[in-house]
């Protein structure tokens, strides 16, 4: 919500987004994270893990394990820099390998 | 199927293990939480339990580190300390079997890096010389009380 203070962007001059080289294109697009498959780390205790820090319904955390395990990596969220790195935090203290990286 | 941690009508959870499995998690949690506090962060079974955020980017990885790895590190120990706490009780609230959780399969994570345990590895009784043999049946024994814990909990 803004201010009553904020500027107002009066029609006719925005400029078109290309035209702007100071916007970092970056930071629009999502982070994603990543699990990879340990030989250490059981099928249930992932899948559990998968149930509990993200609310997954069983279905879908079966199916993100088994990826892992047959594919070698799932992406199991995505969303701002911010939320990936609260993901990777709470994935690791869980003893998963979890990384993130821009979806490019 | 009779199992020997379930969750009770009250809300807590019943543990039917024995007195040896018991003093062998007391005898085990005191060598990780030394690991834990080893000034050594190339140590693999601590790369392992603190892992790289961001595959190849060091300077990212590094404000990382910086900013989680002492909190991870906290909750470790905190788990390790609710585990010995309660290594002995017959009944265990939920706090203390998340922490059971996390600290068996803590050690998990460090034996079966310092084992290199691969996922077809072959019966641990199989070979009675093996001087992993102790070792690999102890990693063993973990993942089935790990198993054993998660069931428990469930979803």
């Amino acid at each position: 919500v803004s201010s009553p203070e904020a500027p107002v962007i009066e029609p006719g001059i925005t400029e078109s987004p290309d035209s702007d080289e100071d916007v970092d294109v970056d930071t629009d697009v999502p982070w994603v994270v990543i699990v990879w498959n340990d030989p250490i780390n059981l099928m249930d205790y992932v899948q559990w893990v998968f149930q509990k820090l993200f609310g997954y319904p069983v279905e879908r955390a079966r199916k993100l394990m088994l990826d892992v395990h047959e594919k070698g990596r799932a992406v199991v969220s995505n969303g701002t820099r911010s939320s990936a790195e609260l993901d990777v935090y709470r994935l690791h203290e869980h003893g998963l390998w979890a990384t993130m990286q821009q979806d490019k | 199927v009779l199992r020997r941690i379930k969750r009770t009508r009250k809300g807590d959870y019943a543990v039917n293990i024995t007195k040896d499995e018991r003093e062998l998690i007391l005898h085990l949690m005191p060598q990780l939480r030394e690991l834990l506090l080893e000034d050594d962060s190339e140590a693999p079974a601590l790369r392992r339990l603190f892992p790289r955020a961001y595959l190849d980017d060091d300077k990212s990885n590094d404000v990382y580190r910086e900013t989680m790895h002492d909190q991870l590190l906290k909750t470790r120990l905190e788990q390790i300390e609710t585990i010995e706490h309660s290594a002995m009780a017959s009944r265990l609230n939920e706090d203390e079997i998340q922490a059971w959780i996390g600290a068996i399969n803590g050690l998990r994570l460090v034996m079966g890096t310092w084992l290199d345990v691969s996922e077809d590895d072959p019966d641990p009784f199989d070979d009675p010389d093996d001087p992993e043999a102790m070792a690999l049946a102890m990693y063993h024994y973990l993942s089935h009380l790990l198993g054993e814990l998660i069931a428990a909990v469930g979803p």
